[in-house]
This record gives C-alpha cells, structure tokens and sequence, in this order.
C-alpha cells in the first residue's frame, strides 16, 4: 500500500501533505500552510508560464488546502486553464476544484461552460464523462442554462457510449432537481423509458433514478415504465446468481438494481394490467419467500443486500396497501425481524411496521406485536431503537390499548432523551385524549405529564386539558381534587401551578366543603407557590385570587390585603400591576351581583382540531399522526373539544389557514392541495402562513361563507373547501392594478378528469379583467 | 467566491435547517437570476417532497436523495467530504462539526442509523475511518449502508489493502473514485470491475502521454528509449496486479 501518489504521483504535493501531518500545533500547520499559499500566488503570478503539470501540483495543493478547512480565495483562472488541457489528469484535478470551490464570478462560469461544451462534444468518452460528472457534482441554473437540451440528446443518442449514457442520466437528474423548469420533457423521454431495457445494467441503474424523479412530475409520459419495470424486477428475481455475474452482490442478484426497480414502482399505483399485476405480486412473494430460506452465505453484506430488498418491497407492499395477503405476510416478515439479533434489522422492522399500523388491512396484525415492542421500549440499549419503539406504539395506538400503551409512554418518558421528550409529550396528550373513555383518566394522565416533563409540556397541552375540564362538566369535581393533592407536592412544577391555579379558580368550590381543601387552605397553597412563579402564571394566578373572591367571600378580606401590598400594586410588570390594581378595585366597589356576572364561570370552548394534534404536526408533519386516527377523528367528529388559544389572532390564524387539511382528506392528498398555494418568493409571507400555522381546519363539509368576507381585508386565503376540491385564493394589488390567482387543489387521490373552470364577472368589469388559465401542472397520485 | 449561488438568505440561522422545516416548508432561491425557491415539505414520517417553483410554476420532485457523504477519523478529521446539495460553506463545516460529533458518541454495538436533524444519517466504521452518508426520509438504509461497503471495496481493490494513510496522500483519487461509483448520489455503477476498470483507463491514458512524451524526449538516446518502454512495463504490470 503505497504512502505515496500512485501512477502520476505528484512529489511535492506528497511532501506538501506529510509536512502538514507533521506539523505540532495547529499554528505551525497555519504557518505552513500561509507559506505554501504565498508561494503558490507567486508561481501563479509569475512571469514565467506554468507548465500544465506544475500548475496541476498547485491546483492540488489549494485543493487539499480547503479541504483542510482553510478559505482559499485564488486559484479558479488557473483551475479553469487546466480545464482545456489535454492532459486527462490534468482535466481531472481542474473539474475537481471547481466542483469543490463552487465561484460565481460570471466571467469564470462562462469559461467553465465553455470548457464543458468543448468536451461534450469531444466524442471523447472520458472527456465526455469527465463534463458530465462536472454538472452533476455543481448543478448550478446555469450549467442547466446551458445544457440542460444537450444532455438528453446525448443520452438517447445510438452512438454514445455506455458509460457515457450512465453518467448523463444522472447528470440529467441532478439538473432536474435543481432546475426543473429547464429540462423539457420532448422526444427523448419515451427513448429514455425504453433505457430500461436496456442490456447494460449501469445504464439501466442510471436511467431509473432518472425515470423516478421525472415520472413524480410527469407520470403520464412515463407510465409504460411501470411494466417493463416488473418483468426486468421479476427477471433478477427469478435469476439464478450467476446469470448477472458482476452484478452479483454477495450471492444477491443485482441488489442496487432491485432496489431502484421497487422504488420507481412506489411511484405509480399499483398496475392495472391483470398480467402485470399478477407478475408483480409473484415477485413479491418470490422476495418474501427467500426471506424465509437459509442464507447462502454467512457475511453481513449478504444478509444487507437480501434485506434491503426485502424491506423495499414492504415499502412497496404497504404503498399499494391493497393486498391483505401480502401485507399480513409482510407484517409477519416484520415481527420475526423485531426480535432479531442485529440491531440494525429491529431498528428498521419498527421503523417499517409504523407505516404498516396504519393500514386498515395490517393495523389488527401490528397490534399483536404489542408486547414485544413495549419490551423494546424497556431493555433496547440504543436509543434511537427505543425511538422508533416509541413511534411504533404511538402508531399501532387504538381504543383496545391505549390505557396501556399511555401507561408504557409515561414511565418511558420519566427516562427519555431530552431531545425527543417534547414531541414525546405531545403524543401522549393525543393518544390520552383521544381514546379517553373516561376523562377523570385523561385529566390523571396529563397532570402526570406535567409532573414528569413539565418542562417540555407546551403551552398547547395544558391549554387543551382546561379546555375539556371546561366542557365537561362530570370531570371538573375530579380535575379540581387531583390538582389541589398536585399542589401539594413540594416541588412543583409551574405548569401545574398554571393548571391548578385556573382550575381551582373555575372549579375550587366543587371541593371548598372537604375542610381539607376549603377555601382559604386553596388560596394559600397557591399562593405558597406565587413567588416561585414567572410572570405569565402570577398574572393568571391574581385572575385566580379575584375568582376566589367571587366563590368564596369569606376569602375577600385576606386576599385583598395580598393584591393590596407593594409587591403587587407597584409592581414592576405593567400586567401585573394592572391586575392587581384593578382586580383590587372590582372587589371592593363591584357588588356581589356584578361581581357574578363578571366572574361568572368560564363558557365552553368552541369545538374544533386539536390545537395539539396540529402542534406535532408542524414539529413532524401530518403522517406522523396514523390514518387511523384522521379517520377516528372524522367519525368522531364533534365530540372532541379543541380551539386555538383565545387569544385575538385566532381569526387572523384562520384566516391565513390556507392549506392545513380537514380530517376526511387522505394524507397525500392533504399536501397537494398545499403546493398549489405556494407563491413565489415574493409572497414569503404567504409561504409562513400556509406552512407554518398549522391552525384550526375548517370543517369538511361547508362553503366558508365568512371566509368570502375574510377578502375584504385579506388578500390570501381558503375560499372554498370540501372533500374534493379546495379553491385558494392569492391576490396582490398596486395602485390601480391588481391580479388574482385562484388555485384549484385536487384533494382526492385520483386525477380530475375534465376539469374545466369559468369565471363570471359582475357587468362592467368584464372589460377590465383579463383572466387566463393555466393548465393544471400538478397531478398527484 | 467559494459560496454557493445556492445558500440559503443570510438572515437565516446558517448550518441548521431553518425551523420551518420541520413539518413545515422551507424556502430558499437557488439562483439569484430567477424566481426559484426550493421547498422542502414533510408530508409524512416518512415521506418528504421537494417542490421547486419558478416563478409561477411549482414542480414536483421527489425526495430521495443522498445528501453527503463524509469521511473521518476516530479523531474526527475529515478525510473526504462529498455533497450532494447546494449548500454554504459556512452550513457544511456546522454540518459536519455536529454530525461527527454525534457519530463519534455513537458506542460501538450500536446500531448502524441514526436520526439527525431531519435526515437519516447511515455509518459504518472502517478500522480508523468513520464513513457517514445522510440520507432522506424514503430512502432505504441498508442499501445505503452497502453503498458505503461497496465504495470501501473499490478503494481497497484500488489501492490494495487500503488504509487511512492511502485516503490521505490520494485524496483526488479517492474523489475519483467515488464519481465513477455515485454520480448525484445515486450509484451509476454496481459492477466493480466495471468502476475499476474505468479509473484504470483513465490511469492508463495518462501514461501514455507521459510514455509517448518520455519517447520522444528520450528518443535522442537508443538507452533512453529503452529505459522508457521498461518504465512503461513495469508500471503497467503494477496497475495490472491490482
């Protein structure tokens, strides 16, 4: 193993490197390396033209040099000039720097593209791949700018090269995701297709990474894939391992290969050709089938590839969440691997069964793994295992266990890494209150969660266990019990002070007869705790203190010498001063009617999405709450209470709510409807109100006939909602010109067909508008 | 200079993932020509989209996609960085200052992905080399973990029992190497012998040119041109018992 360069070794760059390895401190590696900088700007700037093999040493040198960490800010005129060397190595170390130190000098792009050009049709293969590799690893609009028509003409071309083919459908791809508007679909795309079929199997590696990106947008122009997807995938298959020789992983036929092949086909709903169909759902019991057989050699890289397979082909199974067989045979596949000896393999198994728990067909199945998972939960050493156990159980959560699984939740929790806890307390909010039979339970759990991770308990949590100890009247006597014995506790959390403190200035006098709680032993307790206690919780504890004083007037006089004093009257925080001031004021002058009246008890909260539920989903987004439970919720309908904070922008978060999903859309469908509320960059706005407030949903059913007068004032927005179809609105206005766009989402899975559109305008204005449609360029599946 | 023409606004809190995208979108332009933004959005656990809109168009693209790729040691010196998506200096020394960070926490029986900020993050230790690969939320681990073995294969196929030092002193090649392999982070080629047999080419095209200079300068002397064809010999010979 040679320490030195290998065929064209550059000796200086060698010794350069073993300098720097040698250097003792960090300073003399600076001092080195300044030293290094200094001669080369003077080799570059000299008089004396470098010959190609110098300036490819120094080249390398401020390439090492970078990637050491250091900025280097010269070199690229002389990297460029390598460009149009003839030199192959000295082209290599050329394209390798300016595709590490990416330089937007205008000047400079265009000699890079011009070098590019010159070797793209240089009909040299190296060149040509050596250019291409250079636009995939930079990717910038403007190498797509220049060659974004070129490239698919090489790839399709009869002539070109295999290698070459390979590398240009990667390079495509890499341009298609950067610069999708710039590469057109035309002729080339049903020859691309055709490239799986393709004798090659680089070339056909390529092309289907190429095809799975293209056909997100275009499924159409690339649905004939789907069945030359399938015989080639039941043709590895079915192969014996030496027929693809090279392509041969480990005993694996064509393990990277399969896996693309699953991939592309999570892309398309499942085939409709019977034949088809049939040939796939073979293959996919051949692959579960093997999993079952004895392996053929005991390397971990073979049981890798095996998996790998076999793990995207419950993707795909799952995806198509349309063959009860598979998906139970998959399950099984998935429990067996729960309790498998390689970390890796439980990780992934409780990671693929998440997905699995929320289909109809397999949800049953998941459910019997229960016990395993909670014993994962419990004994996995690694983390990120205990994780996805965690996910897991949240996942397969239904009425039938969910006191258990809460219950495995919370003593997870008291252990948990800090950095899941709050998503964590999230989820136990939800699971709690939505399978809550019995709310004197949920009122328990939650307090729980406040004992264990108050600190991660977010506001949204506690708003929402007051809003349904608000609304439901049979668990207020409970809720006030528990949370005067929480108080007791001697170390307390704030939150629970905030909960308390409200709940016993709603509800103190459901518990004031039992001596042990009357109504002076509840004020002091509270306020045992003020000093302790930010500001937001004293300001809503002196709310609590005049609440008192309307329940039970014998308390008025000790609290009124409380808000009386200095500490409260003239206290610093504006807020709580105001409160003191007042509320001091309201008891002494108010009459005890007035005072009812004033402090009468809290009304219920409107019903409406859980403010929790649509908190996790901003932290994970929607899925990471099951289908089950959308679909629990939308059957369930009322009976929950929810509501946003009470705060005065509530209305403006309903408002700006454009996109966040009514219960009854699928998940996929849920976030089509949101791109096409996506403006450009000017409206960033518009960007945070539908993506980052993740308010209360309107209701599935109604026109939102308020939402029509919302456009007085607001210029973006929901018009019209329904199970189907969602119609936005995004309007701007300057002077005496404005423009409206409306945008029609498709909420279903399946495509609109003959969707047509018509605008109506009142009289006059017909002259003054122009409208114009735009093709809908966004299909979703 | 060394920035990218596609880094995120520079108000934003550089080398993190901007909050929104946790569950949210997150928008930066691309190009400071157009009206390009890229939105990554989370639809699901696990299932994310890219949607890019210009201007008035909004694409569609999915989200399977090799973020990087780092290689270092057990003292967390980075040996090869190799990234996949436009991304600021500034963000990829954050990147990887944290990534190597948790890696290197990482005791050795466990298992062999972790979750990172949004991504899954698949490493595998090679005797004193860390090698790390960040992949998306639909992307398939284990495939990803026999990337990273395939990839070492090439090396130690390459070099012959290849080492850290190796890395070290031929870090283009290893650059070199890596391209022939994954092209955009997705793997273009899985024949090994088809990898190798193109970085040999390409080693062979160079000396070539350097025999047929070497002739030609040593053309003057019958014992140079002789020395010259024992050189070339010798060298092929030795690419040869790879």
């Amino acid at each position: 193993m040679p320490a030195v360069s290998k065929g064209d070794g550059m000796r200086g760059l060698a010794v350069f490197i073993s300098d720097i390895r040698n250097c003792k401190s960090k300073e003399a590696e600076i001092k080195r390396i300044n030293k290094e900088l200094a001669n080369i700007r003077s080799k570059f700037k000299g008089d004396k033209a470098l010959d190609g093999y110098s300036k490819k040493k120094y080249v390398c040198k401020l390439l090492f040099i970078f990637l050491l960490g250091h900025d280097i800010d010269f070199g690229h005129m002389e990297a460029v000039n390598l460009l149009s060397s003839n030199k192959y190595t000295e082209k290599q170390i050329g394209y390798l720097f300016i595709s590490v130190l990416v330089n937007s000098n205008s000047e400079l792009i265009r000699l890079i593209n011009n070098a590019i050009k010159n070797d793209l049709s240089s009909r040299n293969p190296t060149f040509m791949c050596l250019a291409l590799h250079c636009i995939a690893n930079v990717g910038s609009r403007e190498m797509a700018e220049a060659f974004a028509s070129e490239i698919p003409r090489i790839l399709v071309a009869g002539d070109t090269m295999d290698s070459v083919k390979q590398s240009a459908a990667l390079c495509l791809l890499r341009l298609y995701k950067t610069s999708p508007d710039l590469v057109l679909m035309g002729e080339w795309t049903s020859r691309v297709v055709h490239l799986l079929n393709d004798q090659h199997m680089g070339v056909v590696t390529a092309a289907i990474s190429l095809i799975t990106c293209l056909s997100q947008k275009n499924p159409d122009e690339f649905k004939t894939c789907v069945s030359l997807a399938v015989s080639r995938l039941s043709r590895i298959v079915s192969s014996a391992s030496t027929d693809l020789q090279d392509y041969t992983y480990y005993f694996v036929p064509a393990p990277w290969l399969s896996c693309k092949l699953l991939r592309l086909l999570q892309c398309y709903p499942p085939p409709e050709d019977g034949a088809v169909k049939g040939r796939l759902v073979e293959c996919l019991e051949t692959i579960l089938n093997k999993a079952q057989e004895p392996p053929k050699s005991k390397k971990v890289q073979h049981s890798n590839a095996k998996n790998a397979i076999l793990f995207e082909a419950i993707s795909l199974i799952i995806h198509y969440d349309s063959e009860p067989n598979l998906l139970v045979r998959a399950c099984n596949q998935l429990g067996q691997f729960l309790q498998h000896r390689e970390t890796n393999l439980r990780y992934l198994a409780l990671e693929s069964m998440c997905t699995l728990a929320s289909s109809e067909f397999s949800h049953e199945a998941v459910k019997t793994h229960i016990e395993t998972v909670i014993n994962a939960l419990k004994t996995e050493r690694d983390v990120s295992v205990r994780q996805r156990a965690a996910d897991l159980l949240y996942a397969m959560c239904d009425r039938s266990n969910a006191k258990q699984i809460v219950a495995e939740m919370l003593s997870y929790l008291e252990t948990a890494d800090y950095s899941i806890r709050e998503e964590m307390v999230l989820k136990v909010a939800i699971l709690a209150e939505k399978y809550a039979v019995d709310y004197s339970w949920y009122v328990d759990t939650i307090l729980n969660l406040i004992r264990i991770a108050g600190d991660y308990v977010s506001e949204e949590v506690w708003y929402r266990v007051i809003q349904i100890v608000i609304n439901r009247d049979d668990v207020q006597g409970y809720a006030a019990k528990t949370v005067f014995e929480a108080l007791q506790a001697p170390a307390c959390h704030e939150n629970m002070v905030k909960v308390g403190g409200y709940i016993l200035g709603e509800f103190g006098n459901l518990i004031a007869g039992d001596p042990r709680s009357s109504p002076l032993v509840q004020f002091n307790l509270l306020h045992s705790k003020f000093h302790l206690c930010s500001v937001p919780t004293r300001a809503l504890l002196l709310s609590a203190y005049i609440k008192f004083i309307n329940l039970f007037p014998e308390t008025k006089v000790t609290i009124q010498e409380v808000l009386r004093c200095d500490s409260q009257i003239r206290n610093s925080d504006v807020e709580l001063q105001q409160r003191a001031v007042e509320y001091l004021k309201l008891s002494s002058i108010a009459s005890t009617d007035v005072l009812a009246t004033v402090l009468e008890e809290m009304p219920p909260f409107p019903e409406r999405e859980s403010s929790i539920l649509a908190k996790l989903k901003k932290k994970k987004g929607p899925g990471a709450v099951s289908v089950t439970e959308l679909e629990d919720s939308k059957r369930e309908g009322g009976e929950l209470n929810g509501g946003a904070d009470r705060g005065p922008d509530t209305s403006a978060l309903a408002a700006s709510n454009a996109s966040t999903p009514s219960p009854s859309a699928d998940l996929l469908g849920i976030r089509s409807a949101a791109p096409i509320n996506v403006a450009p960059v000017s409206a960033g706005s518009l960007l945070v109100d539908v993506f980052s407030e993740a308010g209360p949903a309107a209701p599935s059913a109604a026109v939102n006939d308020d939402g029509f007068l919302r456009f007085v004032c607001k210029n973006n927005g929901v018009l019209f909602e329904n199970q189907l179809l969602q119609i936005g609105i995004k309007s701007e206005y300057r002077q005496n010109l404005g423009r409206m766009y409306l945008f029609y989402g498709n909420k279903t899975s399946v495509q609109f067909a003959s969707f047509t559109t018509t605008v109506s305008y009142p009289g006059e204005l017909q002259s003054h508008i122009l409208s114009a449609l735009k093709p809908p360029n966004l299909q979703m599946r | 200079m060394n920035g990218d023409t596609s880094a995120p606004p520079a108000n934003q809190d550089a080398g993190s993932r901007p909050a929104l995208s946790r569950g949210g979108g997150v928008a930066w332009p691309v190009s400071s020509q157009r009206n390009t933004t890229v939105v990554h959005i989370k639809v699901s656990r696990s299932s994310s989209l890219v949607v890019v809109v210009v201007d008035d168009d909004v694409f569609l693209i999915s989200s399977f996609q090799m973020q990087f790729m780092l290689l270092f040691s057990r003292q967390g010196k980075l040996r090869l960085q190799k990234w996949y998506v436009p991304l600021s200096d500034k963000e990829k020394k954050k990147i990887t200052r944290e990534l190597v960070q948790t890696v290197l926490a990482r005791k050795p029986k466990m298992c062999s992905f972790l979750e990172w900020r949004d991504l899954k993050v698949v490493y595998k230790r090679y005797a004193s080399l860390y090698f790390c690969c960040a992949i998306e939320e639909q992307d398939n681990e284990l495939i990803t973990l026999e990337i990273i073995h395939r990839y070492v294969e090439l090396l130690d196929k390459y070099f012959g029992s290849v080492c850290e030092l190796d890395i070290i002193f031929n870090f283009e090649k290893a650059y070199f190497i890596l391209d022939e392999f994954l092209l955009g982070g997705e793997a273009q080629e899985t024949s090994k012998k088809n990898v190798l047999k193109a970085i040999e080419q390409a080693d062979l095209l160079q000396e070539n040119i350097d025999f047929q200079m070497r002739l030609f300068a040593a053309s003057r002397s019958s014992v140079g041109v002789m020395t010259a064809y024992e050189d070339l010999l010798l060298l092929r010979s030795s690419t040869r018992c790879m």
